[in-house]
C-alpha cells in the first residue's frame, strides 16, 4: 500500500496536479496580502516589499515554495514543451477562485478566453497522453 | 493603465519566462552523466533570482490591478515558453503542440481585454 502511494506521488502527472492546485492558492493568498498591505502613496508599493507585512503573503510564499518543488519533480519528467502548457490549468483556477473567494467580477469575454485556454489544454493532452506511455 | 504599470508587467512576464528556462535549464545539468555541480548551482541561483525580481513586482502591481485582470498576462508567457523550450532547449515542438500553444495564448489575450 505505502509502495504503491510512493509510486503514485512520485508521478510527474501528480505532481504537475499538486503543482497547479498549489500556485492557484498561492496566487490567491498573494492577491489577500497585497489587498491588506496596499498603499498606492508609497514610492516603495511598486517593489511589492509592503506586501512583506502580510501574512497571507507569507502563506503565499511557503505554498510558492513547495508548488516549485513540486515543478522541479515535474520538468526532471517531462519536457517543457507539454509540463508547461499542462500546468497552464491555472489560468482557468485562478479566475475561477478570483470569481468564488475573492467576489472578482467574470464577465461573458474573460469566460469566453477560458473556454479557450480549455481546448487548448485538450489540443496538448494527446501528445502529452503519449510521452507518458513512454516513460 | 499607465506606462509604469505596463513596463512592469512587461518586466514580470520576462522573469517568469527567463525563471522557468533557467531552471529547465540547471535540470539539465543536473541530468548529465558527469555534470558541474557549481554551475548547475549559479544557473539554479540565477532562476530563483529571477523568479525573485518576478514575485515581488507581482505583489506591487497586485496592490493595484484585480488578480482576475492582472493574472492572464503571465499567461502570455506560455507561448513564449513554448517557442523558446523548442529553439534554446532544443525540445521538440509537434504541430499539435504549437496549435495548443497558440489557443491558450488566444484565450489568455481574451482573459486580459476583459
Amino acid at each position: 500500500m505505502i509502495a504503491f502511494f510512493r509510486r503514485w506521488f512520485a508521478n510527474a502527472w501528480v505532481q504537475l496536479s499538486i503543482c497547479v492546485l498549489l500556485s492557484t492558492a498561492a496566487e490567491i493568498f498573494i492577491k489577500l496580502g497585497a489587498t491588506e498591505t496596499a498603499d498606492p502613496t508609497s514610492a516603495w508599493s511598486w517593489t511589492g516589499l509592503t506586501g512583506l507585512n502580510s501574512r497571507w503573503v507569507w502563506w503565499g510564499i511557503v505554498a510558492s515554495i513547495v508548488a516549485l518543488f513540486n515543478w522541479l519533480a515535474t520538468i526532471r519528467k517531462l519536457p517543457l514543451t507539454i509540463a508547461f502548457p499542462v500546468g497552464n490549468a491555472v489560468h482557468i483556477l485562478v479566475p475561477l477562485c478570483s470569481w468564488i473567494f475573492l467576489g472578482e467580477a467574470i464577465l461573458t469575454r474573460r469566460w469566453l478566453g477560458i473556454a479557450l485556454v480549455l481546448i487548448g489544454l485538450m489540443i496538448v493532452a494527446k501528445p502529452a497522453a503519449r510521452l507518458e506511455e513512454k516513460m | 493603465m499607465t506606462l509604469l504599470a505596463g513596463l512592469l508587467i512587461f518586466v514580470s512576464v520576462s522573469c517568469f519566462v527567463a525563471g522557468q528556462i533557467l531552471l529547465k535549464h540547471a535540470m539539465d545539468i543536473t541530468a548529465r552523466p558527469a555534470y558541474s555541480r557549481s554551475h548547475a548551482v549559479l544557473v539554479f541561483a540565477l532562476a530563483i533570482a529571477v523568479f525573485a525580481v518576478n514575485f515581488f513586482v507581482n505583489i506591487g502591481l497586485l496592490q493595484r490591478f484585480d488578480l482576475s485582470y492582472f493574472f492572464p498576462f503571465q499567461g502570455m508567457s506560455v507561448v513564449l515558453i513554448a517557442f523558446a523550450g523548442a529553439f534554446i532547449l532544443k525540445e521538440k515542438l509537434s504541430l499539435r503542440l504549437t496549435i495548443g500553444s497558440i489557443v491558450i495564448g488566444l484565450g489568455v489575450v481574451l482573459v486580459s481585454l476583459s
